[in-house]
């Protein structure tokens, strides 16, 4: 019993961070059709983001939240306009 | 390729050198420490379980009852039909991916909140889709995307469409070897079109005018010097053997394929090669052969679908005078659309068409897979109701008779070409374009 509480606590919280990156990953599927294998790396990004903003500019660290995901979201909306949707009008080039 | 890789190595590397070491030993958790249960959480960790939960059910809300996530559902059950009930898909799939990447940044930076274990590089990956993306661009018609071609439309004379949007009576004839009293002539005489009566019904101008369209997949044209034209409340038939091209027209006028040639106008506005979504806006609606209905929504979502345009009011008003125009769709509002029976799909791809009022209804062989007494009944019933309730329709039909028998004119088409035009009723009453043109079952 003293290993299962907090193990079921440290599983809630990993958990948790999974089903948040996974929501967003098949709702993009679901809907573009498209298996976004960029996604890990704008979640790194998007958290490499906030490392500096809270390491590098000193911010809050719940600042930091906001900021990363709006980063992550403007990061996702140029691979779709600068790459995903041009290759599906056109077939993929490179 | 190779130097896109390279360079975005040489990115990543030169990032690891100066965050690297810094970012893999840090931690932005809170260090004080929560009892819940007695189960130990940082701060920072109860913070990661509540945003999780609360991003969960938010997107659940958002898909379930909004009408952005309701259209956001219609596109990834069938995306061209979303753009034919007047959703901008590419919006949508923005918005997606908009929404994805905020729940994918979220999800990074409470990662690193929770633990410091990132192993993954400084996003390698995402700077070598960045840059083969500008690699991309700037190849030989890299970055197309689908515009429309007003450029398109013109004044081009074809065969059989120019004498149409002339007008006269004895304008149609002239200069294709066709009769002047505007009966329908023998179309053994010659490859052109045969005319008859072409204005008959149309004291205002059509609301559909096509002239001399060519469209086809590709460069080389499947129809050609194609003109009809549909006037307000008139039934017009495109008829003609398999193969001859009359889908493919519908695809021209409504926005799936682009047509090479010749003007398309709307009420007066040419409309050539616009997008699906645009002719939706301009109330043009379209009821394809197969793929007519969301299966993936209720039938009550997909008539909110259709009446994606409208606003909240007008909605339930329109919502309300559909179904009871169309009695049998009111018992299966809650339905799933995907479990449908043939006759109650093609009822609701009608009722969802029928919602935001188009000025013209573009049908594409709407009684098939249908029983003939289903049949009878939409094409009788249904169709006839809609053209005395003032709105165009343009039918394509393998049931030619049945066809014919309700429409005002009919066009038939023979190898990519209008081999005949003219009133229904004397088309009718020739037995003889049955067996020439359409086999001879149709008759």
């Amino acid at each position: 019993m003293d290993l299962f509480l907090p193990s079921l606590g440290f599983g809630l919280v990993t958990a948790s961070i999974i089903a948040l990156a996974a929501v967003g990953f098949t709702l993009q599927f679901g809907v573009t059709n498209i298996i976004n294998l960029a996604y890990g790396d704008v979640m790194t990004a998007s958290a490499m983001v906030a490392y500096l903003c809270n390491n590098g500019a000193g911010l809050n660290i719940w600042l930091c939240l906001p900021i990363g995901a709006a980063f992550g979201a403007a990061a996702s909306l140029a691979l779709n306009r600068g790459y995903s949707s041009p290759s599906s009008a056109t077939g993929p080039r490179c | 390729m190779i130097v896109t890789l390279a360079c975005a190595l040489i990115i990543q590397n030169l990032l690891l050198a100066i965050w690297g070491p810094n970012f893999f030993s840090y931690t932005m958790s809170s260090g004080r420490s929560v009892d819940v249960l007695s189960m130990t959480f940082t701060v920072a960790q109860l913070a990661i379980i509540g945003i999780s939960l609360a991003a969960m059910f938010a997107i659940h809300l958002l898909l379930s009852f909004s009408k952005l996530g309701k259209a956001m559902r219609a596109t990834a059950s069938n995306a061209a039909l979303a753009r034919s009930c007047g959703i901008r898909t590419d919006r949508i799939i923005d918005l997606t991916w908009l929404i994805s990447g905020a729940l994918c940044g979220l999800s990074g930076v409470v990662l690193v909140m929770n633990t410091t274990s990132l192993t993954a590089g400084t996003g390698a990956g995402f700077l070598l889709v960045i840059a083969a993306a500008a690699i991309h661009r700037r190849l030989p018609g890299g970055a197309t995307g689908r515009r429309p071609d007003h450029a398109a439309g013109g004044t081009r004379t074809g065969l059989c469409g120019s004498a149409m949007q002339s007008g006269g009576r004895d304008g149609p004839g002239k200069g294709a070897g066709r009769g002047d009293d505007g009966r329908v002539a023998d179309p053994a005489r010659g490859g052109g079109c045969v005319s008859g009566g072409l204005e008959v019904g149309m004291t205002e101008p059509p609301i559909l005018e096509v002239a001399g369209l060519a469209a086809g997949y590709g460069a080389a044209p499947i129809v050609s010097d194609v003109s009809p034209q549909v006037g307000r409340g008139e039934i017009v038939s495109i008829l003609g053997p398999n193969g001859a091209g009359k889908s493919t027209l519908l695809k021209a006028l409504v926005g799936v394929i682009r047509a090479l040639q010749g003007p398309v106008r709307l009420d007066g506005q040419t409309v050539t090669n616009l997008s699906a979504d645009t002719l939706a806006r301009l109330g043009l609606g379209y009821v394809p052969q197969v793929n007519d209905i969301f299966d993936a929504l209720s039938v009550a979502e997909n008539l909110e679908m259709g009446g994606y345009l409208l606003g909240k009011r007008e909605f339930a008003a329109r919502r309300a005078e559909v179904l009871a125009m169309l009695l049998g769709l009111q018992p299966i509002l809650g339905r799933n659309a995907g479990k449908l029976s043939g006759g109650e799909r093609k009822l609701l791809a009608v009722g969802r068409v029928l919602m935001p009022r188009p000025k013209i209804l573009i049908l594409d062989e709407p009684t098939a897979n249908l029983s003939p007494q289903l049949a009878a009944i939409l094409l009788r019933d249904q169709v006839r109701q809609l053209a005395a309730d003032g709105t165009a329709v343009l039918l394509v039909e393998q049931k030619a008779m049945a066809a014919l028998e309700i429409s005002d004119r009919a066009y038939i088409l023979v190898a990519g070409r209008t081999r005949i035009e003219g009133p229904a009723a004397e088309l009718l009453a020739r037995r003889d374009i049955g067996e020439l043109f359409l086999g001879r079952s149709a008759v």
